[in-house]
Formats: structure tokens, sequence, C-alpha cells
């Protein structure tokens, strides 16, 4: 009776779960299999501000999605500061605010761009009517004669664009061109201009800034072009050379004729952009998944969440698999290790530190911790407190550590994380109980036996395509839940008691 | 190399126990999670035996609070032997047995010395939890110093020899004698080195023996021979086993009995989760008994009437 609950609350688990992930992937189209990794730039813009004292507020531009771009895992590091992001015009604003600014201060802006398998719709909407025109009376009526010399001389509103943008970049200039642009031929400028001279005359345009992820490097310049709609739709148009393209890797961060930061209480510094180049394979999914809006299940998927959340998720929804494990080891094959689920945990710590030098760490702490055991052992100190001061030596041998790799400026140390040093100093206090109660040997062999579970379970847990299988199909964790639920009601033997219980087996001598 | 379901096969065949139907079929149904504290605290147990007319070592004094250790040599000085035991220890740790005085010190079963000092220092470790089960405060006891009876003179090297019976809803299903070895440091848990030996629950009479999972014939201290001994009041220890499930409410549990030179078989402590090398040491399978047990729906019958159906069923095969 009761394994007949079980096994119909066991089927009823994995027929959700099943038909959920069928559905995702028949369906919506979500692939079972994450493809190679795809490419990706990391872009970061730091603005240094010299605070009056007073409220600062402090203004710049978060781009935006566009038809060959996408942006993810935007990040705003500005301590001390109130961060609000608004759109504006055909902008997103990014308003950092404070109080009491003094000194020196700094916002970084990090996010990471990839570039879309598939051209995304454009969503780039029409301005307006009518448009901001900044040219004076007289300069739009030099805009206007300009204008219709380019007109005459083009066939469609393309090449019109173009001998217009020829006409303001050429090194023969006519007066008309000197007087509107002056000594400034900047590209910057030259955009600008030609946007003004288009809405002048009753066209949509704007003057458009971003990088070029083709030049990758600490500090990059900004670069700058054209759009017009042309038909219905927007046109870009490179400045340099009036084409109607633009670079493969022009990637756009705001659009008209206001500049990157606005100040107000304090004075810029130094601003600076810089690019690298970085190889993804999470993002695919998440923008496949972009499409299919519609749908419930993926609009309610953890794709929807922000970047940082996605990073935790991806990572927490493959603890059932190394769970599950652990399950298998105790109760069919019939091993155990410190804890019940210490070393899933543990090899969710490898994740901060990676895994070799996870388990060095890991073993160097361990068997420092055990050792200050066995110095305290000679006092004679009652047990919580003889715990405590090992916990404590951990914490300060971690501490030293991670000083010390920093000197050297030996990268992993500093990864060690607040959560690694919890599950470490965790597993010491597990692990001397154990040597307490059971004896060294014991210990140490437990200890040992989870430091491999923990190392499989985190190859397990790291590897990509569990990751995905997990985080695109979270309902698969149904199935495992009824797998579980089945190896709990699992009666016959473990493996281990093959061996223990051969001799009886075995006919009577 | 026997193929491994090959192996479960005659296992299951033989009718041995396995620990997940064990936790699965016996230990969650029957041993209600709630009656744990009745086995797991000693000093519980020894309460509910006393009610129930057991036999169990004499209590001398107990420690609940730190604050009352001091007071542990005027509450003791008076015996010349004594057993202090954590209340909720498990696995036979933390027991320090007394056997006399050297001068202002204590000596040791072990032969070694203890101060009344460090013997108070043991006690507030125990206090503190360093031997419960998890770790938990804990309470000392000190009873009764028990004088094993000379029948295992010969198969034992020091500590108590005891004997472990699994009673399965009012009856005695297997049974072994547990003898300290030097590897066990004188306890007599088999996993830490101790041998175990099989008894027939017919005859009273000792089978062969394990020792660290495979089967011995001697004692390997003393090499005398472990089967054939006939265990003195065998038959008062099945009525205690008896007993047992339903003083506890537990099912199935582990009765571990001590046969005192004078005083006669005692219970020692009960165990809600009994290990299952016993079926090694009886070379027979312990589900197959418990199956019988089931069958002939007994549990309710006299006790006379159980023990007589385990002895009627149980007897070791080559008897």
């Amino acid at each position: 009776m009761r394994n007949r609950h079980v096994y119909l609350l066991a089927a009823a688990l994995a027929a959700i779960g099943l038909g959920l992930t069928a559905y995702k992937h028949y369906v919506v189209g979500l692939p079972f299999i994450e493809k190679a990794s795809v490419s990706a730039w990391e872009v970061e813009s730091e603005v240094r501000v010299t605070a009056n004292s007073g409220p600062l507020k402090l203004s710049m531009f978060a781009p935006e999605d566009s038809r060959e771009f996408s942006v993810l895992d935007e990040r705003v590091a500005a301590p001390g500061f109130g961060i609000t992001i608004a759109p504006e015009g055909a902008n997103r604003r990014l308003n950092l605010t404070v109080r009491e600014g003094s000194g020196q201060l700094v916002a970084r802006q990090r996010f990471l761009v990839h570039r879309n398998e598939v051209r995304a719709p454009d969503r780039r909407q029409l301005p307006p009517f009518p448009q901001e025109i900044t040219l004076q009376q007289t300069a739009q009526t030099v805009a206007r004669t300009l204008y219709a010399a380019a007109h005459a001389k083009s066939a469609d509103d393309v090449s019109l664009v173009t001998v217009l943008l020829r006409d303001l970049i050429s090194p023969d200039r006519s007066a008309n061109v000197r007087f509107l642009l002056g000594d400034d031929r900047s590209p910057r400028k030259v955009a600008s201009l030609a946007a003004q001279i288009l809405r002048v005359n009753g066209r949509f345009a704007r003057a458009v800034h971003g990088i070029d992820l083709a030049k990758t490097g600490i500090s990059v310049e900004t670069k700058n072009w054209l759009e017009v709609v042309v038909g219905d739709h927007w046109q870009e148009f490179s400045v340099a050379t009036g084409e109607p393209r633009i670079p493969r890797g022009y990637f756009p961060w705001w659009r008209g004729d206001a500049s990157f930061v606005k100040i107000d209480g304090g004075k810029a510094e130094r601003r600076r952009i810089g690019v690298t180049r970085v190889e993804q394979t999470v993002l695919r999914q998440a923008l496949a998944l972009g499409r299919h809006q519609g749908a419930f299940l993926t609009n309610y998927s953890l794709y929807s969440l922000p970047a940082t959340q996605r990073g935790v998720f991806r990572v927490l929804m493959t603890v059932p698999i190394g769970v599950f494990v652990l399950v298998l080891l105790r109760n069919v094959i019939g091993l155990r290790g410190v804890g019940t689920f210490m070393p899933v945990l543990i090899a969710l710590s490898f994740r901060n530190t990676h895994l070799v030098w996870g388990l060095v760490l890991f073993s160097t702490a361990l068997a420092a911790g055990l050792l200050v055991r066995l110095y305290f052992e000679h006092l004679k100190l009652l047990l919580v407190a003889r715990l405590g001061a090992i916990v404590m030596f951990v914490i300060l041998f971690l501490a030293a550590v991670t000083v010390m790799s920093d000197k050297l400026s030996f990268e992993p140390g500093l990864s060690v994380a607040l959560f690694p040093l919890v599950i470490l100093t965790m597993t010491i206090e597990r692990v001397s109980v154990i040597w307490d109660e059971n004896g060294p040997a014991e210990a140490i062999k437990l200890a040992v036996f989870s430091l491999v579970i923990a190392a499989f379970c985190y190859l397990l847990m790291a590897a990509q395509p569990v990751q995905h299988i997990f985080f695109a199909f979270p309902e698969m964790i149904l199935v495992l839940m009824a797998l579980t639920i089945l190896v709990g009601r699992y009666t016959g033997y473990r493996l281990i008691e093959l061996v223990r219980f051969k001799v009886l087996s075995e006919p009577r001598p | 190399m026997m193929m491994p379901w090959r192996i479960a096969r005659q296992l299951a065949h033989a009718g041995v126990l396995g620990m997940n139907a064990r936790n699965g079929d016996y230990i969650l149904p029957l041993n209600p999670r709630k009656h744990y504290p009745l086995v797991d605290d000693k000093l519980i147990t020894k309460e509910l035996a006393h009610k129930a007319g057991l036999a169990t070592p004499e209590l001398y004094a107990a420690f609940r609070y730190s604050g009352e250790i001091r007071r542990a040599r005027a509450l003791l000085d008076r015996y010349e032997s004594f057993v202090v035991k954590p209340a909720n220890g498990s696995r036979g740790n933390g027991i320090l047995v007394i056997k006399g005085r050297v001068g202002d010190s204590l000596r040791l079963a072990s032969h070694r010395l203890m101060s009344w000092d460090d013997l108070r220092f043991h006690m507030q470790n125990t206090l503190s939890g360093i031997y419960s089960l998890g770790g938990q405060e804990d309470s000392v006891l000190v009873e009764y110093c028990v004088e094993f009876d000379r029948v295992f003179e010969k198969i034992t090297h020091l500590g108590v020899p005891d004997i472990r019976l699994i009673a399965y809803r009012g009856v005695p299903v297997m049974g072994m004698v547990r003898l300290p070895t030097s590897e066990s440091d004188g306890k007599a848990n088999l996993h830490q080195g101790a041998i175990g030996a099989g008894i027939d629950l017919a005859s009273g009479r000792t089978l062969t023996a394990v020792w660290r999972n495979s089967v011995v014939h001697q004692h390997p201290d003393t090499l005398a021979e472990v089967s054939g001994i006939a265990i003195p009041f065998f038959d008062r220890m099945l009525e205690i086993a008896a007993g047992c499930n339903a003083m506890t409410g537990l099912g199935y549990v582990g009765v571990d009995l001590v046969l005192d030179r004078s005083k006669g078989p005692l219970m020692l402590e009960l165990n809600a989760r009994p290990g299952l090398n016993i079926q090694i040491a009886n070379r027979a399978g312990l589900a197959a008994r418990l199956e019988a047990v089931g069958r002939a729906d007994i549990a309710r019958r006299p006790a006379a009437e159980r023990i007589a159906f385990a002895k009627r069923h149980f007897a070791a095969a080559e008897a």
C-alpha cells in the first residue's frame, strides 16, 4: 500500500517533469545541448568625478539591445550612490545620486555584449515630431542649401544621405560646410551636424555614439555614426565614408547630441571605456528565449531573472544532482562521507576557488585545523570551546593564505569567498567531532573520501551540459525527486553489503 | 569473481537483512522516533527497566550539570570499582571502567592510572556532549562494575563480554556474544575489533564467531575455542529480551546484556538501530526469521509462548 503510494507519487512527479521538459524542447524550442561557446565582449566604463561638497548627481547612458547585439549582465558599481535607470528619448539614462559627495568618486558600469546569432527585430522607434533643432536661424538656411545640393546630386534617400555626408567630410569643403562645421571636423561633430541638417529638412536623423568592439583594450575611443529613417526603418551611415553601412563591430551606446556624462555638483576627471573579449556559453539560451516572449513558461523561466540572479540559480539548480549522487552513494552503494550533504556544499565552494586550488586549500586548511586540534587536546579544553578555538584558527589561516596569495599576486587565493570559508570551518568541526568519536583513522578516511566525493560532485555540477539542462529545464528536478523518492523505498542490498555479507551467501563449510 | 547480482540473489535466498531493508521495513515502521530517547538515554532505559522489573547494574550516581561534578569523589569514593558512562553514548565510547585504587589514583581496567581530576575532566567533557550522538548535552552515569561470569574468562581479553539479542515484536530472533579483544581495547563493539559469536537460541550455546567480517573459531588473543560454550541463564536472557519491545514501544530492538558472577543476567542498554553483523556471527539471515515472526503473528501471546516459538524456529542449522 505504502509502496503503491510511493510509486504513484514518483510516477506523477516524473511525468510532470518530463512533460514540461518535452514541451519546452519541442514546442518552445529550447535545445537540450548548449552549442559551443560564442564570443562576447565585456565592456567597462569608468567615470572619475571630483565632487564639490553637497549633493552630487551623476548621469550617464546605459546601452540597450540592438539588432546586432544584446546587452547582458549589466552591473553598476558606485559605492554609496543611489542608482536608478530611466528611459530618456531614444536612450536609457543611468542616474547616480548621492546626498553628500566629497573627494574623488568612481562610478563603474559593466556589461556583456553579445552578438546576436540572428538579427533581432528592430525596436528603434521613430522620434516624436517636431524634432529638436539646435541650429541658429542663419545656420538653418545654410543647412537647407546644403540639403538641396545633395538632393539634386542624388537619386534616392540613401544616396542623398551619402552625398550629404561626403560633402561634409570632403577635404575641399565648401564655404557653407565650413560655416556650419567650423574647425571641428571630428566624426562626432560631423554626425551631429548631418543629423541636424537632415532634421531641418524634415527627415528623421540622429547621431549615434558607440564603440568598436573589434578594438579591445583598457581604454578605447568612442565611435560615431549617423542613423536616418529611410523608408520605414532606421539606416546606419558611416560618417567616415558616407556609405550606408558601418563596421560589424560598431556597438551603439547612446543617441543624440548629449555628452556621455552629465554632472551636477562636481567635475568630471576622467572617463575611460575598456573592452575585453570573453568566451561565453551561457548566454545563447537567454537570447533564444527572448524571441518567445509570449509563452508563459519562458516568461516565467529562470532566464527572465536579472543576470546576477541567473548566475546564482545556474549554480543552485545543479545542487539536486549532487544531492542525488550522495543519496545513491549512501543508500545504493553504501558509502558515506562527513555529514549528510557536506560534500555537495564543499563542491559548491570549489566553484569559487576552482577544483585543484580548492582541493589544495581545503586539504591544507583541514590538516592545519586538525593539527591545532591535536595540540588543543593536550590542553584538555572542553569540547565546544575547543571547536570554537579551532574555527577561529581556521579563519585566521585562510586570511593569511589570502593575504599571502595577494602579495605574491597569486590569483586563485583571492577567490576564497565567504561561503567556502563557512563550509570549510564546518567541515573541520565535523571532522574533529568524528576524530573524537571514532578516532583519527576514521576521521581522515572520511575526510579524504568526502573530498573525493566533493571533487566528483564538482565536476558533475560544473559541467556545462548539466548546468544547462537544469537551468533551462528546472522541472528536471522533479524527475530527480521522483528517483530520490524511489531510492527512499529501495530496500535491496547496498553494494558494499554484497562484500560484507558475502560469507553468508556461501554454503556452510 | 562472482557477479554482484548473483551474490545479491544468494543473500536474498539466505534471508540476509540489508541496511536499507532494516531501516525501511523494520526500523521506520516499527520504531517511532519519539521513543528513541527511551533507549538513547541510558538513565531513562535504566528507570524503565527498573519499573518493568528487569535487573540492571546498580546506579551509583548520575551527573547532569557540571556543578555536580565537584561532588564526584564524595559520592564515589566508597566504591572500590565502578563504571562511568555517558548516558547518550554510542558504540561504547567514553566509558571508563575503574577497578580499584593505587594510593590517591584510580586504577582503570586497562591498567592505566587516573587521578580524580582526570576523572572529573572526563565527566565534564561527557556533559558537554563529546560522546553523545550529534554532540548534544549529555549526562554521566556511574554504575556497578560487572564482574563477568567465569564462563567467558578464556575467550575475553580485558573488558566485559556482553550478549546482544535482537527482539522483534516480543520474540527474540537472534543473538550473539560479543567478546572484547586486545584490538578492541576491551570494548565489546564489533566494528572496534571485538569478535562476535552467534548463539543457538534453542540450546544457548555459542556458534562460530565473526571477527572483522570474517569467520573465526578461536579468540585471537587467547586462542581458546569460542564455539560450543553453554551460556548460563540463557533462558532468563531470552525473557528479558522478549519483554523489551513492550517496555519501550519499539518493535525492533537490540538488547545488550551482561552476565554477572553473582547477580546473573543484567540488562545494560537497548539499541533502536541494532547492527547487522549479528547475521555473520550466526551465519544466518535475519530477514527470514523476522518474516517467520511476522507470519506467526504471536506478538500478543504470552512471553513463554513467544520464547518457545523462538527456540523452536531459530535453532542453529548445524545444532
